[in-house]
């Protein structure tokens, strides 16, 4: 709260950097606010249904109950395996693309905070941000019934999948600052990103497994979201990421940053009035 | 002491979603010419809602926004609370704002009054913890008793407007921001709301008030700026 009301009290004096460091600072820790609101959205979406989220949790259970056998057949894989392998892969996609397309409208559709209140920007972000973690936390039961009828190769590796989602959590953050204040401007790339995480759902091995494509793996190595499903996927499927998928999102951990920073620092202050 | 002083201030609305190129000429010519996307921004529309705009709010100041609908009323207020940056020139504000633009901002309509509370008060920065500490006051405040447990989608709109009235005023502020004066609900409930925004009033250090009630304005400012198409025409001390 009290970076919150930090942010709140605004100086002109200060630099654009330093604004839109605080307006990120301000809006990480007001948890307060973005949490609830979060919360809330989940609450809303789901008001006066019996089993509420859970619904998700069912619909993502049954999803898989019918496409693992279908495509374990398709692809000419051992049932349980690829099981285990697509429950993973479709609860991690889920996450990651939903959050990638939602963080467009961050601002757009909190135009009437924006406008009616002083609070760091970041704070719509990160609401967007808690509410699909929420959402992966109720998928995520799945993976974990999945994963005690299949149970990982290794269990050691398993360990490493909380700091591969950290990573991958980082890299979302700064995809989002970028995303969701261009948007605000420029009205097509909310339609944009849909259409190119749909693309992507079929060019990342989700469903399909990098070794498959024979010879030609630089399709999917190449491909920075199948790093960020990767890096937590493997460890949770008892393999090692390998150090290609940690040096490729450390670097763009790094570099986008520096990217959304110098983006968030230029159109930070215009973002109410596009909105 | 001042709390607000604003140096020339210029805040403009770039319009956009209106065709800027009007004639098919300059469509076609710009087309010949290979012109990129996005380069006609130069000579996009621009609304100027505040114009080179210089005052100062000093401690104690209780100042009344008058003018024509669009005259840049709201845009000042918003100016003030930080939420619209400046153009050109510069704002500063030293103390807590407390816009009551809206008084319900953050409420929403499926959760239930009570929870309602939590949410406004969240919005204004408030913790949960010390909006515990006020609900008993709130409630009775509000007189709307078991409704409180009701979704707010079943108030009518004077039940709606004294929940948002008892939250949004139960904070104490340095500085208020009001977009026309409150009107709430019925006359008994009117007399009751009067008190609690002059105590809440006499309690901040400095009140901006925009509407179009002069006498009202008269009754309650010491200072009145008038604003006419983004630009103070006339600013004056009533020492009334």
């Amino acid at each position: 709260m009290e970076a919150l009301s930090g942010a709140l009290s605004h100086n002109k004096q200060l630099t654009s950097l330093r604004l839109a460091i605080n307006d990120i600072y301000g809006g990480t820790f007001g948890t307060d606010v973005w949490f609830h609101l979060a919360w809330h959205d989940i609450k809303q979406r789901y008001a006066r249904s019996m089993i509420g989220p859970f619904w998700m949790t069912i619909s993502m259970a049954a999803l898989l109950c019918a496409m693992g056998p279908l495509y374990a057949r398709l692809f000419k894989q051992e049932a349980g395996a690829y099981f285990q392998y697509i429950s993973v892969s479709f609860v991690l996609w889920g996450f990651i693309s939903s959050q990638i397309s939602e963080s467009c409208a961050a601002f757009i559709s909190a135009d009437g905070f924006i406008k009616q209140v002083k609070l760091p920007l970041t704070v719509h972000l990160h609401r967007v941000l808690a509410r699909n973690i929420i959402i992966f936390a109720h998928n995520l039961l799945v993976v974990v019934v999945v994963l005690s009828f299949y149970p990982p190769e290794r269990f050691l590796p398993v360990l490493l999948a909380p700091v591969g989602l950290a990573l991958v959590l980082i890299n979302l953050m700064w995809i989002g600052i970028v995303l969701s204040t261009l948007s605000a401007r420029f009205r097509d790339i909310p339609q944009m990103v849909t259409s190119v995480m749909l693309l992507f759902f079929f060019l990342t091995p989700i469903v399909w497994k990098r070794g498959l494509l024979a010879g030609s793996t630089l399709v999917a190595d190449a491909n920075p979201l199948y790093h960020f499903v990767e890096i937590i996927r493997a460890p949770l499927l008892g393999h090692y990421p390998t150090y290609l998928s940690w040096t490729f999102l450390g670097v763009m951990g790094l570099l986008g940053w520096v990217f959304a920073l110098a983006i968030f620092r230029r159109y930070r202050s215009r973002v109410a009035y596009w909105v | 002491m001042t709390v607000i002083r604003a140096r020339d201030v210029v805040v403009e609305f770039p319009i956009y979603g209106i065709s800027t190129s009007r004639s098919i000429k300059k469509v076609i010519m710009r087309a010949a010419t290979g012109g990129v996307l996005g380069r006609d921004s130069s000579e996009r529309i621009v609304v100027k809602a505040l114009d080179s705009v210089s005052f100062e709010v000093h401690e104690g100041d209780r100042v009344g926004l008058v003018g024509h609908n669009g005259s840049g009323k709201s845009t000042l207020l918003r100016l003030v609370a930080g939420i619209y940056e400046p153009s050109a020139g510069s704002v500063e504000v030293n103390g807590r704002v407390s816009s009551m633009l809206d008084i319900f901002l953050g409420m929403d309509l499926e959760a239930t009054g009570l929870d309602n509370i939590y949410l406004r008060g969240r919005v204004m920065g408030v913790r949960p913890q010390e909006m515990r500490a006020k609900l008993d006051e709130i409630v009775d405040f509000t007189g709307l008793g078991d409704y409180l447990h009701l979704p707010l989608r079943t108030y009518s709109s004077g039940m709606a407007m004294r929940l948002g009235f008892a939250v949004s005023t139960s904070i104490d502020a340095d500085i208020i921001l009001m977009d026309e004066w409150l009107n709430v609900g019925d006359a008994e409930f009117m007399e009751k709301a009067t008190h609690r925004l002059d105590t809440l009033l006499d309690g901040a250090r400095v009140v901006i008030i925009a509407s179009h009630d002069l006498s009202l304005i008269k009754s309650q400012c010491n200072k009145i700026i008038r604003l006419e198409h983004g630009k103070i025409v006339n600013t004056s001390a009533d020492t009334a």
